[in-house]
Order: structure tokens, then C-alpha cells, then sequence
């Protein structure tokens, strides 16, 4: 195994439940990869101490972040706070950094690219999210409101998992907000639902090294 | 300079838009951990709440961009 991915679920209420869900998706899509180590910290043990060992056990190249998330920090499970400007960010350096939590690419993300990581990929402003509101994790992918939201959100990750660089990672991420808003469109979606797609969309940064490759 | 003042009329103009979504959909924002439903949405503008602020911002950007042409120059770029 010569890639390694660390992925922080703080799975902790309904949002990140719908994350933690639609993540799955890219488990499979990683697991094809036969030189791709996923490790996993869900729920209660998506706290500072662990992800921090972890970071500097397996020195994992990609570390997402799924949960919730301020200007200058990153929680975990039940807030936890796992990453956070002035403190710890400094354990990210040489890393690409996948962040689906709001507000953390305005502030965080841009001191951990003052201090060396690769790449931050993440939301300036709050990251919105419409849903079904449904309970088990089928239900949640088949949540055809909340796919508006997270195809496009999580399409940046598979295409760093696939090899592209993460300036064309973003890019497709970018195209697949485009392409779901079009489509949403011609559907005659909702466009206060839209909004929120649209209000996404303009808030997601690829900040760093454009070229960096997972 | 964008002006952040949000006026009785706009927060009308969304309230109204959101009489319209459907009632099986939440709303989830930021760091709050409970869902919000299209009534819930209403309370929190009428009540000037950060989430209602930030929800009608949201919507009158959208509006604005679809007046102006700019969220089409987004969408075919």
C-alpha cells in the first residue's frame, strides 16, 4: 500500500450522518484501488488525541474531514475540536486536505497552506445542505434532494483518488455543481433549493498546489 | 459594496418562495445541529435570527445573480 487515506466521521447528528453515508461511495471507489489504506475514525473516535496519533502513525498523503467545522477550526465528534488555527494545524503539513465542513478553508485552511500543506480543499462560508430527512443510510443515498449536494461535494475526492491532480479535481467538482444546477433547472427544482446549491458552489476553494496528485 | 441590510420586503419575497418548497424537506446549516423545515426557516427570518439572516442573504445572491446574468455566465463558463 502505497497511498494512504485518513477520513475523520464525527457521524453525530443528522447531517453528518448523510455525510458519513454518502462517504461510503468513496470507500468502494478506494477499495478498487489496490494501493489505497483507508483508515477510518467514526464516530466517538473522531477525537484530537486519535486523529492526531494517527496522523503521525500511518503519516496518511490525503485527510478528510467530514463534520462540522468554524473560520478557524475543524470538530469532530460532538464538536470535538480536532484541528484548529494556532494549536494543531501544523500536523497537516505535506498533506492534502479534504475538509466537507463549513467556514474552514477561509481561515484554517489558508494558515495550514502558510504552513505547508499541500493542498485545502474545503467551504469558505457555510456548507447547506437540503435533504428528505431520512434515517437509515440506504434511504440516505437514495435521498435524491440531498444527491444535488453531495455528488458534487464528494466528486472532488474520487477524482483525487483517481489520480487527477487536485486543481482538476476541483474543476470537476466545479462541473458537477454546474451540471447539477442546469439540470435542477430544466427539472423545475425548486429555487430556493437552488440557492443553496449555487450559494455551495461559489464557496468552495481549492487552495495550495494546484498539481498536487494523491 | 454589498449591502448587508436586509429590508421587510426581501425577507417578504423569501418567505413566499418558501411557502412553496416542499414540507418533506430539512434544511441544514452551519453549525446547527437540528434540522430546519420551511416553517421552522420562516420563524428564524421573521425573528432576525443569524440562521434567518443568512438564509435570506443566500436567496437574494441567487435572485440577484439570476437578474443580472451572472449565474448563467457561471453555469455555461
Amino acid at each position: 500500500m502505497s497511498r494512504i487515506l485518513l477520513v475523520s466521521n464525527s457521524h453525530h447528528d443528522r447531517p453528518t450522518e448523510y455525510l458519513t453515508s454518502w462517504f461510503d461511495k468513496i470507500v468502494a471507489i478506494a477499495e478498487n484501488q489496490s494501493d489505497i489504506k483507508i483508515i477510518e475514525l467514526k464516530k466517538e473516535q473522531s477525537n484530537k488525541k486519535e486523529l492526531v496519533d494517527m496522523i503521525e502513525k500511518e503519516n496518511p498523503q490525503l485527510v478528510i474531514f467530514n463534520g462540522h467545522g468554524g473560520y478557524d477550526s475543524i470538530g469532530g465528534f460532538n464538536r470535538e475540536i480536532l484541528i484548529k488555527c494556532d494549536d494543531n494545524e501544523h500536523v497537516l503539513s505535506g498533506k492534502i486536505v479534504h475538509a466537507l465542513a463549513c467556514r474552514c478553508a477561509k481561515v484554517l485552511g489558508k494558515k495550514c497552506i502558510t504552513l505547508g500543506t499541500h493542498c485545502f480543499i474545503g467551504y469558505k462560508e457555510d456548507f447547506q445542505l437540503w435533504t428528505e430527512s431520512k434515517d437509515s443510510k440506504e434511504e440516505h443515498l437514495a435521498d435524491k434532494t440531498a444527491s444535488l449536494f453531495l455528488d458534487p461535494a464528494y466528486e472532488v475526492i474520487i477524482a483525487i483518488i483517481e489520480g487527477q491532480k487536485t486543481g482538476e479535481a476541483f474543476a470537476r467538482s466545479q462541473n458537477m455543481y454546474r451540471q447539477k444546477l442546469l439540470e435542477s433547472i430544466a427539472n423545475g427544482q425548486q429555487e430556493t433549493v437552488l440557492a443553496s446549491i449555487f450559494h455551495n458552489m461559489q464557496h468552495q476553494v481549492c487552495l495550495g498546489d494546484q498539481t498536487a496528485c494523491f | 459594496m454589498e449591502n448587508n441590510s436586509i429590508t421587510q420586503k426581501e425577507k417578504e419575497l423569501v418567505i413566499a418562495r418558501l411557502e412553496v418548497v416542499s414540507p418533506e424537506l430539512s434544511f441544514y446549516v452551519g453549525g446547527e445541529d437540528k434540522s430546519f423545515s420551511k416553517q421552522d426557516l420562516i420563524d428564524e427570518i421573521n425573528k432576525d435570527t443569524n440562521v434567518g439572516k443568512e438564509f435570506v442573504k443566500t436567496q437574494l445572491k441567487f435572485l440577484r445573480a439570476m437578474k443580472d446574468g451572472s449565474l448563467m455566465k457561471v453555469l455555461v463558463a
